[in-house]
């Protein structure tokens, strides 16, 4: 991919990348991080573009790219309802103050693969059938991923700081 | 089970979920046609897609293209160290170009003069019988084997063999102390090809050149029956960065034999 590719592609959805970033990091500076990395993948790895909506493709590399950073530096910014409010956070026709508690709680504690369904489920408000053509992987695998990641979510927030085991979720 | 409040899907007949309206606001082309109708007729849609745009806009404003696109190149060539292995072999590539195919084979008994003894870096080798063979090229100099101990540096390019019974599908990745994650091989999104199963010294098609990041890094080889994904490598390998000790990664958690060589990167 080129440099005026590069440009192209952040005029369109740089936006949308960044308050995606914003959303899952809850940190302003952190984002602008991110959002940088996910252009800078893109830019190295070319164009892994397999058709559809480059949108979401590209939002699967920045969910990544953020989830990298929570990886990385293993905490994350704490949820505070005012971030629910600002403008390249909010989420028009979206009020789930709730889901984005409980996924600043969780989403650090998480398996990789876990992660990824409560981005989709929480800030995309994605069916498990929209989840399972955004992954490229089977309905079913999404319903246990989804199962899964509600036990998790229970777990933690009944246990905090509890370690998880990961090895039942990675299947 | 019951879900919890981190299923945020909207009642069927209900507004477009979150993901979609910000698809129509910004390529509604992919929308699809029922989502595209529903905007139209619904005033409350409409003006969030509107509102979605607008602040796209006043994005624009304060982060202009321009500016952030020198800043991806600048960072992408100071970074100047590749993912994943299509980095072009240059060095190493004009060196094969010059040998006859009828001398590749002597030139590959050159290269794999075993090291006194490649598993003394290995940090853990789980199974039987895999290796993992690093040659360095240094300086636009003849390529040789990595010895233990020997410290890489900027510039330096790396070329990897693989040593191992069967044939499988190699993966090598590597992590830093800072948790930074690099795919060389195989290239790209691609699963690669299997190893041939002779047993014999393989080289992995490409080479990397190192970047100026100094430090402690852990490169690793994992084999597996079938090909493996970037995502789960990643994650293993952060799983196995976040419980190491020392120079030791943690447990991969990964259904593959591992070869695990710690390495460090010294300035200039």
């Amino acid at each position: 991919m080129t440099s005026l590719e590069i440009r192209a592609l952040y005029e369109r959805f740089g936006f949308s990348v960044y308050r995606r970033c914003l959303r899952v990091l809850r940190d302003p500076a952190l984002a602008e991080d991110a959002l940088q990395d996910v252009f800078v993948r893109v830019l190295r790895l070319g164009d892994g573009f397999r058709g559809g909506s480059r949108l979401a493709w590209l939002l699967r590399i920045a969910d990544r790219a953020a989830l990298d950073r929570i990886d990385r530096d293993g905490v994350l910014a704490p949820w505070r309802p005012e971030m629910e409010e600002a403008p390249d956070v909010a989420s028009p026709l979206l009020q789930a103050p709730e889901a984005s508690r409980l996924l600043s709680e969780v989403l650090a504690a998480l398996p990789a693969r876990l992660q990824e369904v409560a981005l989709l489920s929480s800030l995309d408000g994605m069916s498990q059938a929209e989840m399972a053509a955004a992954l490229g992987c089977s309905t079913m695998t999404v319903k246990r991923r989804v199962r899964a990641l509600h036990e998790r979510a229970r777990e933690l927030t009944a246990h905090p700081g509890q370690e998880v085991d990961h090895a039942e979720d990675l299947a | 089970m019951p879900k919890t409040s981190l299923d945020t899907a909207p009642a069927p007949g209900a507004h477009p979920p979150a993901w979609l309206l910000e698809q129509l606001a910004f390529e509604p082309e992919a929308a699809g046609d029922e989502a595209r109708r529903h905007q139209e007729g619904c005033l409350t849609c409409k003006s969030a897609v509107t509102e979605l745009t607008e602040a796209r806009r006043r994005f624009l404003v304060d982060r202009p293209a321009h500016r952030f696109a020198a800043g991806v190149e600048e960072r992408s060539s100071r970074e100047a160290r590749p993912t994943a292995g299509w980095w072009p072999p240059r060095r190493w590539n004009a060196r094969w170009l010059l040998v006859p195919a009828a001398a590749a084979a002597a030139v590959l008994l050159v290269l794999i003069i075993p090291l006194p003894s490649s598993r003394q870096d290995a940090v853990h080798v789980k199974g039987a019988g895999a290796v993992l063979r690093i040659f360095l090229s240094r300086g636009g100099q003849a390529a040789r084997p990595m010895e233990p101990g020997m410290a890489l540096r900027p510039g330096d390019v790396l070329r990897f063999g693989v040593v191992a019974p069967g044939a499988r599908h190699a993966f090598v990745a590597s992590v830093d102390e800072a948790g930074r994650f690099s795919r060389y091989d195989p290239a790209g999104d691609t699963a690669g090809a299997p190893l041939d199963g002779s047993g014999a010294l393989q080289l992995l098609p490409g080479s990397v050149e190192l970047d100026e990041t100094t430090g402690r890094e852990w490169i690793v080889l994992l084999l597996s029956p079938q090909p493996l994904g970037e995502e789960e490598v990643r994650g293993a390998l952060l799983a196995a960065w976040r419980g190491r000790q020392g120079d030791r990664l943690g447990p991969l958690g990964l259904a593959a034999e591992a070869v695990v060589v710690p390495v460090v990167k010294v300035a200039r």
